[in-house]
C-alpha cells in the first residue's frame, strides 16, 4: 500500500521545509531572542550544524534499510511490540504537536481578524481543511506543497526585504548575546526545532532510494537553516532586544511595520494569507501522518475511517490548555526542549539496534554456510 | 437529494472501495409496456399476417429470398407507416420478360433524392426494360448490380441487422424477389453547414476555419494540416440504439500507447442507449464527474487540434458535432487560446499574464472585497475607507447581501443575453445597465463600489479563453464569496486550500491536472505557463510521455548558422 505512491524530491523538500519552518510565524524568532538575546541568529546556525551532524549519522544507520520506514526498522529490531512502541510515540508527538499548533494559529487568528468569533468556531476552519486534505491523501499534500512553499518562500523574503529601512544594525550587540553558554550550552536542546524531520523517515519508502532521501534531508536541512537564520536576524535587527520578547506573532509584528508609502501602510493583512496556508499545510500534513502511524502501527488496510475520529479528538483535546500564554509556554519550554531525544535520541537508537540485529543476523547466515 | 444524502453518509461512513451501491432505475412491468401506441399494435397485425401466411422472418438474421417476408420484417422494423420519414416504394423490375418484384427503403431528408431517382429508380424500372443482356452467370443479382444500378458505392448485404445499419446512417436498401441478400447504395445527402468561420473561438491571426457536424469533414480538417502518414483516425461506434460514428485521432508514432488505449478503453466501456453529442461524451469519460474544472479541451478549430495532437494527445471526434475533444489537458492549457501560437511571444506572455490576472479577479475579487469590508477594514488606507464608506453610509443591506443581489443579478443578465433573441440583445444591455449601473444606485440598494466590482468581475470571466472554465469559475466564486463571509481572508485561504488539494489530487487520463507545477515536471516544454520563443519550443510536455520528446530541432532556425545555399 504505501509503495503505490512515489514523489519527486522537490515535493519532499517542499513538504519538509513547511514543517520545519512554520514556526517561523508563530514563536520561532522571539524564542531564539529569548534563548540567546541579539545573538539568536547564531544560536540558529549552530543548532542547523548539529542537526547537520546529527542528521548526517542517522542517515548513515539508515543505509542499510533502504526503502524502509522508521516503522519497518523497528519491526526489525524488535519485532511487532518495538513497531507498536515505536508508532505510538510518534503518534502521540504528532498528535501533540497538532493539537499544540492548532490551537497556537486560532488564537492569533481569533486575535488578528476574528475578534468577535468564540475560538471553536476558528479551530474549525483549520480542522475542516486537516479533514479533507486527509482524505485526499499524501499525494495530493506533498502536490500542494511543491507549488504552494516557494510562493510562501517569495512572500516571506518580501516581508524581510520589506522592514530593511527600519533594521538597525546596532540590535545585533552584544554579538554573543545573553552568553555563550546560552547559546553552545542550553542552545543545543533548541535542535528541537528540526523535530520535524521525524517525517522524513516516514516518508522513505515514497521516495525510493537510500541516496534521494540523502539528498533530500541535506536540502531540507539546508534551506529550513537559511530561512529561520534569516528571520531570526531580520527580528533582531528590527526590534531592541526589550521588545524581542513580545509574546504575540513576532512575524506579524515584523509585517506591521512595513510600509510602502501613504496608500500602502497596513499590508499586514496580506500576510494573514501566507501563514494561514502554511498553518493549514503543516496541520494537515501532521494530522495524516498521525493518522498514517495509527493505521500502520495495527496494520490497517484503510487510513480513512481513522480520518474523523482522529479529528473529533485533535478538536476537543485543542480547548484543555487555558490560554495563548499556557500553549506558548508548552511549546516553547516543553516541546521545543524534548522533542530531539525522539528524532534523533529514540529514533537513532531503533536504527543501531536494527543494524546489529541485520549484521548478527548476516553472521549467522555466514556461519551456516560455512559450517 | 438521495445524491447528496449518498455523500454526506459516504463521508462519515467508510465504505470499503469498490462496493459502493448504484441506483437503479426500476423497469416498468410487462403489462404497461405492451398494449401501449399504435405501432406496438402494428407489429402484432404484420406478426398475425406472416403467421397466417406460414412465413417469418429467419431468425438467424438471414435475408429471405420472399420478397413478402421481407417486406413485412422491415415494415415492422421502422413501424411503417407510423414512422413518417421512412420511404419504402415497391415497384418491379423486368428480367427475362419477367416481373420481378422489389423495393427500395430510405429516410427522407437523409439521402439524396436526385441520386436514388436516377441513380436506382429509373434504371431499375426503366432501363430494365430494354433486356440488355439477362445471361449473367449469377442471373438476378448480377444483372442489378452490373448493368442496373450505376452508382459508384452498392454493397451486397446478406443480414438484416447491416441493412438496417445502413439506412440508419442515410442509405438506399434494395430488396429484390427471390434474391436473399440486398443491395445497399451510399447515398446519403443531409443537409449540413459547409466549413465556416468559428463562432466561438475567435481569433484575429491565424486560420478562419471552423469544424462542422460531419464527421468527414472534420477529419480532411486535420488531415489537410498535418500531412502524416502516421496520423491514425480510429472509427469507434458509441451509443447502443444512436449508434454514433466517432473516430479517435492521434499520431501513431508520437502519442503514447498507453493513452491512446485508455481513450479507446473508455469509449469501448460506455453503456448509453444514445449519445448525441460530444458533450455528452465529454461528461461520460472524464476522470472526476464533480470537479468543477473541465478535464478536457472541447474546441471547434482544427488548426488547434492539429497543434494538440502533434504535443502527444488524442482527439475525439464526434459525428453530428462541430466541437473535438482533446485529451489529456492541465490546468494551464485551460488557459491558452489557439492565437498564442501564431503571434510573437512577448505579446503572447502579455496575454497570458492578463489572463491570470482575469482569473485571480473573477474568482476572487467578490470574496476579498467581501473580507476586507467585513473583517479587515485595517488594510484599507483610511482615504478609501472613507470613501468606501461614504459610499455605503445609506445602503441597507449587509455587504454579503448587497453582494450577492449584484452577482445574481449580473448572472441573469448573462444568462439572458445567451438566451435572448439577436435583435432584442441590445435592448437587454440597456436594461441591464440602467438596473445595476444607475437605478441600484440611486435607490441606494448597492454602493457604487459594488458595482465596479462586479463589473471587474465580470470582465475578468470573460477574458478566460476556456468557455466552461468560465462556467466553473462563476461556481467557484459564489463559494469564495461563501467562505470570505465566513471568515475573511481565513475563510479564502481555506477554500483556496481545498481547492488546491482537490485540484493536485486529480488526474485527466493519467495526466496529473495541475502538472508541471504539482508535481513539478520538466519544465522544458516551454508553452505551459508563459511561452518562450518559437525557436525555443524545442520539447513536447513531459508530462504526456511521448514517444518522441522534440519537436523540432536544437537549432530549429538552421538559416542562422549556415550559409545561404547550405542545409
Amino acid at each position: 500500500m504505501p509503495n503505490s505512491i512515489k514523489f519527486g524530491k522537490w515535493e519532499a523538500v517542499a513538504l519538509l521545509i513547511n514543517s520545519i519552518c512554520t514556526k517561523l510565524f508563530l514563536y520561532y524568532v522571539r524564542m531564539t531572542a529569548e534563548d540567546a538575546g541579539s545573538a539568536g541568529w547564531i544560536l540558529t546556525i549552530f543548532i542547523s550544524l548539529v542537526t547537520l551532524f546529527l542528521f548526517t549519522v542517522l542517515i548513515r544507520l539508515y543505509k542499510p534499510f533502504e526503502g524502509k520506514d522508521i516503522l519497518e526498522v523497528a519491526e526489525i529490531s524488535g519485532g511487532k511490540v518495538l513497531k507498536i512502541l515505536t508508532g505510538l510515540i510518534i503518534a502521540v508527538i504528532l498528535f501533540y504537536q497538532t493539537v499544540i499548533t492548532i490551537r497556537e494559529f486560532s488564537e492569533d487568528m481569533k486575535v488578528i481578524s476574528l475578534p468577535t468569533s468564540p475560538l471553536s468556531y476558528v479551530i474549525l476552519f483549520f480542522i475542516a481543511g486537516m479533514i479533507v486534505g486527509s482524505f485526499l491523501g499524501l499525494e495530493s499534500i506533498v502536490r500542494y506543497h511543491a507549488i504552494l512553499v516557494p510562493v510562501i518562500a517569495v512572500a516571506y523574503i518580501l516581508i524581510l526585504v520589506g522592514v530593511i529601512k527600519i533594521m538597525d544594525t546596532s540590535n545585533l550587540f552584544p554579538i554573543l548575546g545573553t552568553g555563550p553558554s546560552d547559546i553552545f550550552g542550553k542552545g543545543f536542546l533548541r535542535i528541537s526545532v528540526f523535530g520535524e524531520l521525524i517525517i522524513l523517515i516516514l516518508i522513505i519508502p515514497y521516495i525510493g532510494s537510500y541516496k534521494s532521501a540523502k539528498r533530500i534531508g541535506y536540502a531540507a536541512i539546508g534551506f529550513s537553516s537559511a530561512f529561520l537564520t534569516l528571520g531570526s536576524l531580520a527580528y533582531i535587527l528590527s526590534f531592541p532586544y526589550p521588545s524581542d520578547l513580545e509574546p504575540f506573532l513576532p512575524m506579524y509584528q515584523m509585517a506591521r511595520l512595513i510600509t510602502y508609502g501613504r496608500f500602502f501602510q497596513r499590508i499586514e493583512s496580506i500576510f494573514v494569507f501566507i501563514w494561514a496556508t502554511a498553518a493549514l499545510m503543516y496541520l494537515t500534513v501532521n494530522f495524516y501522518f498521525m493518522v498514517y502511524v495509527l493505521s500502520r502501527m495495527f496494520d490497517m488496510k484503510y487510513l480513512r475511517p481513522l480520518i474523523l475520529p482522529c479529528a473529533l479528538i485533535v478538536f476537543s483535546t485543542a480547548f484543555i490548555p487555558q490560554n495563548l500564554i499556557t500553549v506558548l509556554n508548552i511549546e516553547t519550554n516543553i516541546f521545543n526542549k524534548i522533542i530531539w531525544v525522539i528524532t534523533f535520541g529514540y529514533a537513532g537508537a531503533v536504527l543501531i539496534f536494527a543494524n546489529l540485529r541485520e549484521r548478527a543476523k548476516r553472521r549467522g547466515k555466514k556461519d551456516e554456510t560455512e559450517a | 437529494m438521495s445524491y447528496l444524502r449518498d455523500k454526506l453518509k459516504g463521508f462519515f461512513l467508510f465504505d470499503e472501495p469498490g462496493k459502493n451501491e448504484q441506483f437503479i432505475l426500476k423497469y416498468p412491468a410487462d403489462s404497461v409496456l405492451k398494449d401501449n401506441g399504435k405501432a406496438d399494435r402494428m407489429d402484432r397485425e404484420i406478426e398475425k399476417k406472416l403467421a397466417e401466411a406460414g412465413k417469418k422472418p429467419d431468425p438467424s438474421d438471414a435475408i429471405s429470398d420472399d420478397i413478402d417476408v421481407n417486406l413485412e420484417y422491415m415494415k415492422k422494423i421502422y413501424s411503417v407507416p407510423v414512422n413518417s420519414d421512412i420511404v419504402l416504394r415497391e415497384f418491379s423490375i423486368n428480367y427475362r420478360g419477367d416481373l420481378v418484384r422489389a423495393f427500395i427503403m430510405f429516410f427522407d431528408g437523409m439521402t439524396d433524392r436526385e441520386i436514388i431517382d436516377n441513380y436506382m429508380l429509373t434504371p431499375l424500372m426503366v432501363n430494365s426494360i430494354m433486356n440488355l443482356q439477362n445471361d449473367l452467370a449469377d442471373g438476378l443479382k448480377d444483372y442489378i448490380s452490373r448493368q442496373l444500378l450505376p452508382h459508384n458505392q452498392i454493397k451486397l448485404e446478406s443480414a438484416y441487422s447491416k441493412v438496417i445499419e445502413e439506412i440508419n446512417f442515410g442509405g438506399c436498401v434494395l430488396f429484390a424477389d427471390g434474391l436473399k441478400m440486398a443491395f445497399t447504395a451510399d447515398v446519403k445527402g443531409w443537409e449540413h453547414r459547409g466549413v465556416e468561420k468559428p463562432n466561438n473561438e475567435i481569433v484575429i491571426r491565424g486560420p478562419q476555419e471552423a469544424f462542422n457536424e460531419l464527421l468527414r469533414s472534420s477529419t480532411a480538417q486535420i488531415r489537410k494540416r498535418i500531412k502524416d502518414e502516421n496520423l491514425i483516425v480510429e472509427d469507434i461506434i458509441v451509443g447502443k440504439v444512436s449508434k454514433t460514428p466517432c473516430c479517435i485521432v492521434y499520431i501513431k508514432n508520437v502519442t503514447n500507447d498507453g493513452l491512446v488505449d485508455e481513450v479507446k478503453h473508455r469509449l469501448d466501456n460506455i453503456r448509453v442507449d444514445y449519445m448525441l453529442d460530444s458533450g455528452i461524451l465529454e461528461q461520460l469519460i472524464e476522470d472526476s464527474t464533480i470537479f468543477p474544472s473541465p478535464q478536457m479541451i472541447s474546441t471547434e478549430r482544427p488548426d488547434y487540434v492539429s497543434e494538440l495532437l502533434v504535443s502527444g494527445r488524442v482527439a475525439i471526434i464526434v459525428n453530428g458535432s462541430p466541437n473535438v475533444l482533446v485529451v489529456p489537458i492541465t490546468m494551464f492549457d485551460l488557459l491558452h487560446s489557439a492565437e498564442d501560437l501564431y503571434i510573437r511571444y512577448p505579446y503572447v506572455n502579455l496575454l497570458r499574464f492578463i489572463r491570470y490576472a482575469a482569473l485571480t479577479l473573477a474568482l476572487l475579487l467578490p470574496g476579498l472585497y467581501l473580507a476586507i469590508i467585513t473583517y479587515h477594514q485595517e488594510m484599507i488606507p483610511t482615504d478609501l475607507l472613507l470613501a468606501i464608506e461614504a459610499s455605503r453610509e445609506k445602503v441597507p443591506f449587509p455587504s454579503i447581501v448587497e453582494i450577492l443581489l449584484m452577482e445574481l443579478s449580473f448572472e441573469l443578465i448573462r444568462e439572458a443575453g445567451v438566451r435572448v433573441p439577436g435583435p432584442i440583445g441590445p435592448t437587454l444591455g440597456i436594461i441591464g445597465a440602467l438596473i445595476l449601473g444607475q437605478a441600484a444606485v440611486a435607490a441606494n440598494i448597492v454602493s457604487p463600489i459594488l458595482i465596479i466590482i462586479v463589473a471587474v468581475t465580470g470582465i475578468g470571466s470573460f477574458a478566460i479563453p476556456n468557455y466552461s472554465q468560465a462556467y466553473s469559475i462563476r461556481i467557484m466564486r459564489f463559494l469564495f464569496i461563501m467562505f470570505g463571509g465566513l471568515a475573511g481572508f481565513l475563510g479564502i485561504t481555506l477554500g483556496l486550500f481545498l481547492l488546491g488539494v482537490w485540484s493536485t489530487s486529480l488526474k485527466t487520463f493519467g495526466v496529473p491536472f495541475m502538472a508541471p507545477i504539482g508535481p513539478r515536471t520538466s519544465m522544458s516544454y516551454k508553452n505551459m505557463i508563459f511561452r518562450a520563443p518559437e525557436w525555443k519550443r524545442e520539447e513536447r510536455p513531459d508530462y504526456l510521455n511521448a514517444k518522441k520528446s522534440r519537436i523540432q530541432a536544437k537549432y530549429s532556425m538552421g538559416w542562422k548558422s549556415g550559409r545561404r545555399g547550405s542545409k
